[in-house]
């Protein structure tokens, strides 16, 4: 039996830890909390990058202040893992929780009624928080935040590592931390945001009978945002490439690795390659994956942009800036349709539809600009720190490699010399070999003595987003049931993408299966053909950008990456949230396959010349 | 001639333009903000087929279009008999009404369904039971612009419930009134003492239902969440509407029922009626 598969513990009682995971925790009280490992965070995380985490988590509790929730989130490393407790604001006595669990089991009804009262509390108190924030959402965006956010980037562009001292690098670290828990803040502009569009979708669903959340959410899609506009330039870079037959040649024909180099030995390819560096100065400030601070930025190593530039220019036909005008269009018949329809109601729910559109429209941009200034471009400014340092260190002999430093705490790298910092890498890199062989358990600590069935609406907008709760019934060897995250149904060759170095698989017109995917994955969403993943509700990442590619997606499925396997025939069914195999090999059916990529093409005129 | 407009003095004539017409057009020469339309008078339904009317009938309607400046005509289209808001027998509802017609034609078609129920034989034995004459069916045809209300409500210038005629009980909820006439909704009530307008009692409810218009009439629908354990009037709408109660009941010299809405800003009298079962 594996530590995931441990039965379910005892509401309420310590969870019993397995022999290969035992804890030692540092303050008593934190064994009372319920700690969950993250699906984020599947694998051991350095101490560095756990500082990095947990300096942005504790920034993050600004955010569930300012939208009325009652509790902070804390991050502990355990065993080299990163896991999650919440912590209540005002906790209710140990003796009501532990009634409040026997009344549950006792007489679930009674129990039912007093959880809807305290959810019912509870959503008043996240409305009072919210409602004056998505009534201005545009300004409070625009004006008040982005501001900020842009101001901390810029210092940090403006930051000359390699002429600081070490002791001023030293400074600058502290100083970067400080600034992570300030963009964290800044980030709390997720709540509001999920709260608008969770908002909006659920008032749409009232109002007309029979709507779904998909048909909600048109009303919001087509607005120009960071990533699609990233992705368009990426594209037409391709078009630029696929006209200069040097550079053509060199994409379709080299494996990603070469091409750079190729390319600048070719005097044709000149005028693309200085675009694309314009284009990777600008999108290209983030990481593979939002903490992945152990690895290259696409600055350094653009292979994910090469193998995506590869894919686009074996497409002759997708023409993604297509998009937003046919978008676009879509909306403003939705709206002007919702708009007839509430013609004849009362005034104060016009004003509330009105204001609920106005601030998901926004909210939907919100949702990848957030992502490109502050999951992006800061942590790959946080990485240049962390690997100037390293890089100082490591001339210096102080370590043996820049990378190590990612094994060292914020205040041992303070402290300089005097610490063996060698001794204390390979000590953390020992351990974390060891536990890389252990399955981490799901939850450590106490369990929860009973399950908040209404947290209120700010919780079920954040369920709907990125932490939504997996659905377990699917056991099906070749069918799952998740969430519709974007419309239409199409058929695609799966391919199981875990990392962003795994993307090359992709191949035009497969279907992306993955855990979720991450805000560098989108340019891949312009060559796939639908969209799985296993984590994350309607107001996810990869729903939200689904539904701007006008591609199938289905979301929240639990199991789809265990499920499916690379090379099987998939159906991917966006309106019920269904996918299921087809068949289980690509080439006999090489057919249906050609007429998935047919469909996914099928409304855009041929390219002419 | 055949109109009658709403206001004209021929109006308050209740043996022409029936009692609802009649009421309305004394109060809208009084003060009050009754929505503008015109009758079709008993003589004229008694002795001209609706259809025979059309060229009035959308000449008026141009008339208030101008008049009010509207983009379209959306009215309430409602029979009256004349012996209805008598003193002695009240019975609403008897007859027809058509809410959200929009445009002459509509109407014309609205009016035509009120002369033909008139002869119905529903409501040939509900006179017959009521020892009024079956000879010629008495009545009236109203047409009004819809008032598209926000809240409607029925005020009571004497507590119905208790009989006490010293308070004013306002039963208050969102939309078009039929969900309240029709008591498809538990509405919100207010108590208002009349000697200082003191608002005495509130009791807020959840209120499920409301009547919406449609393309081509109404629908009753659900009330989203958000808005309906909220009061559906202020503590001053209230306290405006128990005014337009009181003035009503000393122009009327009885304890009246009251039918009003608010659409945006403006209260607007849409039923006045004798309280005829008061203990």
């Amino acid at each position: 039996m594996s530590n995931s598969e441990m039965q379910t513990p005892t509401p309420g009682q310590p969870i019993p830890m397995p022999p290969n995971f035992q804890v030692k925790w540092a303050d008593p009280r934190d064994s009372k909390l319920t700690w969950m490992s993250s699906p984020q965070f599947k694998t051991s995380i350095s101490p560095l990058i756990y500082a990095v985490i947990s300096a942005f988590l504790v920034g993050g509790n600004a955010g569930f202040e300012g939208a009325g929730l009652p509790f902070e989130i804390r991050i502990e490393r355990i065993n080299t893992y990163p896991y999650m407790g919440m912590v209540p604001k005002a906790a209710p006595p140990d003796v009501v929780i532990k009634g409040m669990g026997l009344l549950n089991r006792a007489a679930p009804g009674v129990f039912k009624m007093m959880m809807g009262k305290v959810g019912a509390g509870m959503s008043k108190q996240q409305e009072a928080a919210l409602n004056p924030i998505i009534e201005r959402f545009d300004a409070y965006w625009n004006d008040e935040l982005l501001p900020e956010i842009k101001q901390h980037i810029a210092y940090f562009e403006s930051s000359d590592l390699r002429g600081m001292s070490l002791d001023q690098l030293r400074a600058h670290l502290s100083e970067t931390l400080k600034r992570v828990e300030r963009m964290a803040a800044l980030h709390g502009v997720i709540m509001p945001m999920l709260y608008a569009m969770s908002q909006f979708e659920e008032l749409y669903c009232e109002l007309f009978e029979g709507a779904t959340t998909l048909d909600a959410l048109r009303l919001t899609q087509g607005f120009d945002n960071k990533t699609m506009e990233g992705d368009r330039a990426l594209w037409r870079l391709s078009r630029a490439a696929r006209s200069i037959p040097d550079v053509s040649e060199i994409l379709s024909k080299r494996a990603a690795g070469e091409i750079i180099p190729a390319l600048e030995k070719s005097a044709a390819s000149q005028q693309f390659l200085a675009d694309l560096h314009k284009w990777l100065a600008y999108y290209g400030q983030r990481l593979n994956s939002v903490f992945a601070l152990d690895q290259p930025s696409w600055i350094e190593d653009p292979t994910p942009v090469i193998q995506n530039l590869q894919a686009y220019i074996s497409m002759p036909n997708l023409r993604p800036e297509m998009e937003p005008a046919a978008l676009a269009a879509e909306r403003e018949k939705a709206v002007a349709e919702a708009r007839a329809k509430l013609a004849g109601y009362p005034q104060p729910i016009v004003a509330r539809f009105e204001t609920l559109l106005k601030a998901a429209q926004v909210a939907t941009v919100v949702h990848e600009d957030h992502n490109f200034w502050i999951d992006q471009r800061l942590f790959y400014h946080v990485q240049r720190v962390i690997m100037e340092f390293g890089g100082r260190l490591a001339q210096a002999g102080t370590l043996d490699a820049a990378n190590d430093v990612l094994y060292l705490t914020p205040n041992e790298l303070q402290k300089g010399q005097d610490i063996s910092m060698k001794r204390l890498v390979q000590d953390r890199k020992t351990e974390m070999e060891h536990f890389s062989k252990v399955t981490p358990p799901p939850m450590l600590g106490t369990a929860p003595a009973f399950e908040m069935t209404d947290g209120g609406s700010m919780v079920r907008a954040m369920f709907k987003g990125e932490m939504s709760p997996a659905p377990t019934g699917n056991s099906e060897m070749n069918k799952v049931k998740g969430l519709p995250g974007s419309a239409g149904v199409t058929r695609g060759t799966a391919r199981v993408i875990h990392s962003l170095a795994e993307a090359g698989k992709l191949q035009p017109g497969d279907v992306l299966v993955a855990i979720a995917t991450e805000p560098p994955w989108t340019p891949l969403f312009a060559t796939a053909s639908a969209i799985v993943t296993d984590s994350g509700g309607v107001l996810s990442h990869s729903a939200v950008v689904a539904r701007e590619y006008r591609i199938p997606a289905v979301v929240g499925t639990g199991n789809a990456t265990a499920t499916f396997k690379d090379g099987q025939l998939l159906e991917v069914d966006g309106n019920a949230g269904i996918v299921r195999v087809v068949s289980e090999n690509e080439e006999s059916d090489a057919i249906n396959l050609q007429s998935a990529i047919e469909n996914r093409k099928s409304n855009e005129p041929a390219l002419v010349g | 001639m055949n109109l009658l407009w709403l206001g004209d003095p021929k109006s308050f004539d209740v043996a022409l333009v029936g009692g609802k017409a009649a009421n309305l057009s004394r109060l809208a020469r009084l003060y009050h903000r009754v929505p503008d339309g015109f009758s079709l008078p008993v003589t004229v339904m008694a002795e001209v087929h609706p259809l025979d009317l059309r060229d009035e009938i959308t000449a008026a309607i141009s008339d208030l279009m101008n008049c009010h400046r509207l983009p379209d005509f959306i009215a309430a289209v409602r029979s009256s008999a004349v012996d209805e808001d008598g003193a002695t027998a009240s019975f609403a509802g008897q007859h027809e009404t058509y809410l959200n017609i929009v445009g002459a034609d509509a109407i014309i078609q609205a009016v035509m369904r009120c002369w033909e129920s008139a002869r119905s034989e529903h409501a040939l034995d509900y006179r017959r039971k009521q020892g009024l004459s079956i000879e010629r069916p008495q009545i009236a045809v109203l047409v009004q612009q819809l008032v598209a209300a926000d809240v409607s409500a029925v005020v009571f210038s004497a507590n119905p419930i208790t009989g006490n005629r010293d308070e004013i009980m306002i039963n208050a909820s969102w939309g078009l009134g039929e969900s309240i006439v029709g008591g498809t909704v538990r509405p919100d009530t207010f108590i208002v003492r009349k000697s200082d307008l003191a608002i005495t009692q509130r009791a807020i409810a959840v209120k499920q239902r409301m009547t919406v218009s449609a393309p081509g009439g109404t629908r009753e629908v659900e009330v989203p969440r958000f808005l309906r354990t909220q009061a559906s009037l202020n503590d001053e709408q209230v306290i405006e509407m128990a005014k337009l109660a009181l003035t009503l009941e000393v122009t009327m010299e009885h304890p009246v029922d009251v039918e009003c809405a608010y659409a945006g800003d403006e209260l607007y009298l849409l039923q006045c009626r004798p309280i005829t079962t008061l203990k």
